[in-house]
């Protein structure tokens, strides 16, 4: 089911190699190209980012900004008044050609006033299938995305038939609000770990003792009602591409037979990006969490999502 | 970035030709490094004088020993101020912390304030700021007395005895000066219900503008990381973006004034160094331009 999720790289570039003429052609314009640097966080310092249309997105501070010279537009966060501000520039725009002035003139600035080295996680993907492709970047380090799997029997969760018994579009009441607040807490606490299952579930002797061996303070409890299931988890984080999300969401889904487990799919955003989903506006106020979670039943055919935006987020 | 204006020095370095230990500075040595772990990329050393500013109050300075991965606003050998350009007091570089050096000034009478506003030695320090000690000097302080300061800094943990009003610390905001809320006060019990007294009176009358949140600690142990200084905001009924601006957009806009204070002409006109003005041999270049801001 992973087969098709492939490497990112991390390398050191200046910004101006971003619009080079090489890395545009041979990237860019043939390609989905995600890239993100990893240097500064978005509420001190600049952070530079490709969102995967081509389009190389700056959050700059008002330092930086007032110096590049570049038109940009006032970033809504932080919310005080030119404290923050975003330039996009569309690699994929004729006026990107090296023969433009609107070329020469980014590249002048780029070279003037950014032109430290920054360290980015860059991944290049096929626009069709979402496979990672081969970077030649020289210096570019490859990194596969980590992988971690458990599984785990006979653990206590919320019970969830009421969660799916509902008309999409419905309204919701607030006991069906609190279920499904109940089951995606749940979700959250399964994905960090299997340690936070086990001190959780105090249902047999032995997986209590194995939550004294593990010393984790109990301080949450499944609440009721609640059944014993057993499920299986895999966790893969690393630059990845939305292509091969959508492919894994999709083989998640099996063949559509109502028979086919239920599954829980939970994607999270990085905290630092400038764009959060449908390219808007992303910033860490105390927390920067954009994130998803899809829980699928295909025996109903019904799927409920959570999103989770942080404050400083435009999708929100 | 992440500013925290006042690691205080200890009561001895506030005195004229005052000294400070090894270990007195090895603790300021790692209250920096401390700030820096936690994310802050701009500190500034405070030395809190009683009585009239005089020229031995900087040789203190002189006796810091040197540290790694910071740069300090001055010469350790002069005790010289060497920030030059406006735009090096935001400007750090990765893994380092730029280490500024501030005054305050506890005001009880009006010579005391006139000590400490425009004289050579107040403009060796990068931040001036005047802690009033009575209703009337912040008065005073408020309505521009001593016109070369920076910061209004008042014990958020002690009894005041006066209430802030809106009108008195409207003016000092008009003017462009700041009020420091440290929240040392905030870390001792004893004192944490006079400190929420004081800030939420603070809070309520400048309407979160202009604030700058301040550690004022002289240990690294005290110290808080500046989501910590944000989420410690709604203790004071100040929303968390007004909080945050306190460690970010006021304390960078404090230092720009405290910059074009001593760096400028009536904040008007800035001579920097220019490059081009030099030929690779160090000859002067007859073409440069003298840059006019």
């Amino acid at each position: 089911m992973l087969g098709h999720i492939g490497p990112y790289y991390r390398v050191k570039l200046k910004p101006s190699d971003l619009i080079s003429p090489d890395f545009i052609r041979g990237y860019i314009q043939t390609s989905t190209v995600v890239a993100l640097s990893i240097d500064e966080r978005i509420d001190t310092g600049d952070v530079l980012a490709i969102d995967g249309q081509g389009i190389l997105v700056l959050s700059l501070c008002k330092d930086t900004y007032e110096v590049l010279g570049l038109v940009g537009e006032q970033a809504m966060f932080p919310l005080q008044p030119n404290a923050r501000h975003i330039v996009r520039i569309d690699l994929k725009a004729n006026t990107m050609d090296q023969t433009k002035k609107h070329y020469q003139r980014i590249k002048s600035r780029f070279e003037a006033v950014l032109d430290r080295e920054m360290e980015f996680v860059i991944g290049r993907y096929d626009r069709d299938t979402g496979k990672s492709l081969n970077l030649d970047i020289p210096g570019a380090t490859v990194c596969e995305p980590a992988v971690e799997e458990f599984h785990m029997r006979d653990i206590w969760m919320p019970e969830t038939s009421r969660l799916f018994d509902i008309q999409a579009g419905a309204r919701k009441d607030d006991e069906w609000s609190q279920l499904a607040t109940d089951v995606f807490e749940w979700i959250g606490m399964a994905s960090s770990g299997p340690h936070r299952l086990l001190s959780a579930a105090g249902a047999s002797t032995k997986i209590a003792a194995a939550a004294a061996v593990v010393r984790d303070t109990r301080t949450y409890s499944v609440p009721e009602p609640r059944t014993r299931e057993s499920f299986s988890s895999v966790s893969v984080s690393g630059l990845l591409s939305a292509g091969a999300i959508r492919r894994l969401a999709d083989e998640l889904g099996g063949d559509g037979s109502p028979n086919a487990p239920d599954t829980i799919l939970c994607v999270w955003g990085h905290e630092d990006a400038p764009v959060s989903w449908a390219s808007s506006e992303h910033n860490f106020l105390i927390s920067g969490e954009n994130m998803y979670a899809q829980f699928r039943r295909p025996s109903c055919n019904q799927c409920v999502i959570f999103q989770a935006c942080g404050p400083w987020d435009t999708f929100s | 970035m992440f500013y925290d204006l006042n690691i205080a020095l200890p009561e001895a370095a506030g005195k004229p030709n005052g000294s400070m230990s090894s270990q007195e500075w090895a603790r300021v040595i790692q209250t920096i490094e401390q700030a820096r772990e936690l994310g802050y990329g701009v500190v500034a050393l405070n030395q809190v004088i009683s009585g009239k500013l005089t020229p031995d109050h900087l040789k203190i300075w002189t006796t810091m020993p040197n540290m790694s991965n910071a740069q300090l606003s001055w010469s350790l050998q002069t005790g010289k101020r060497t920030l030059k350009e406006c735009g090096s007091v935001s400007k750090v570089s990765r893994n380092s912390i730029r280490v500024l050096r501030r005054v305050t000034a506890l005001i009880s009478e009006a010579d005391h304030g006139h000590s400490v506003s425009g004289t050579a030695t107040s403009n060796e320090y990068d931040l001036v700021a005047v802690r009033p000690l009575n209703e009337k000097m912040l008065m005073a302080a408020s309505g521009g007395s001593w016109t070369n300061i920076d910061m209004i800094s008042l014990d958020m943990a002690a009894r005041w005895g006066f209430f802030a009003k809106h009108k008195t610390v409207g003016q000092a905001l008009s003017l462009g000066y700041a009020l420091e809320i440290s929240y040392q006060g905030a870390l001792d019990s004893s004192t944490r219900h006079q400190w929420v007294s004081n800030t939420a009176a603070v809070v309520r009358v400048t309407r979160g503008r202009n604030l700058v949140w301040t550690s004022g600690v002289q240990r690294a142990f005290d110290l808080r990381s500046p989501y910590d200084v944000t989420n410690l905001g709604d203790a004071v009924q100040l929303n968390k973006d007004l909080t945050k601006r306190g460690v970010s957009e006021n304390a960078r806009a404090l230092l720009v004034h405290a910059f074009t204070r001593t760096g400028t002409l009536r904040a008007a006109v800035a001579v920097s160094e220019n490059k081009r003005a030099m030929k690779e041999d160090g000859a002067p270049n007859k073409r440069a331009r003298i840059e006019m801001r």
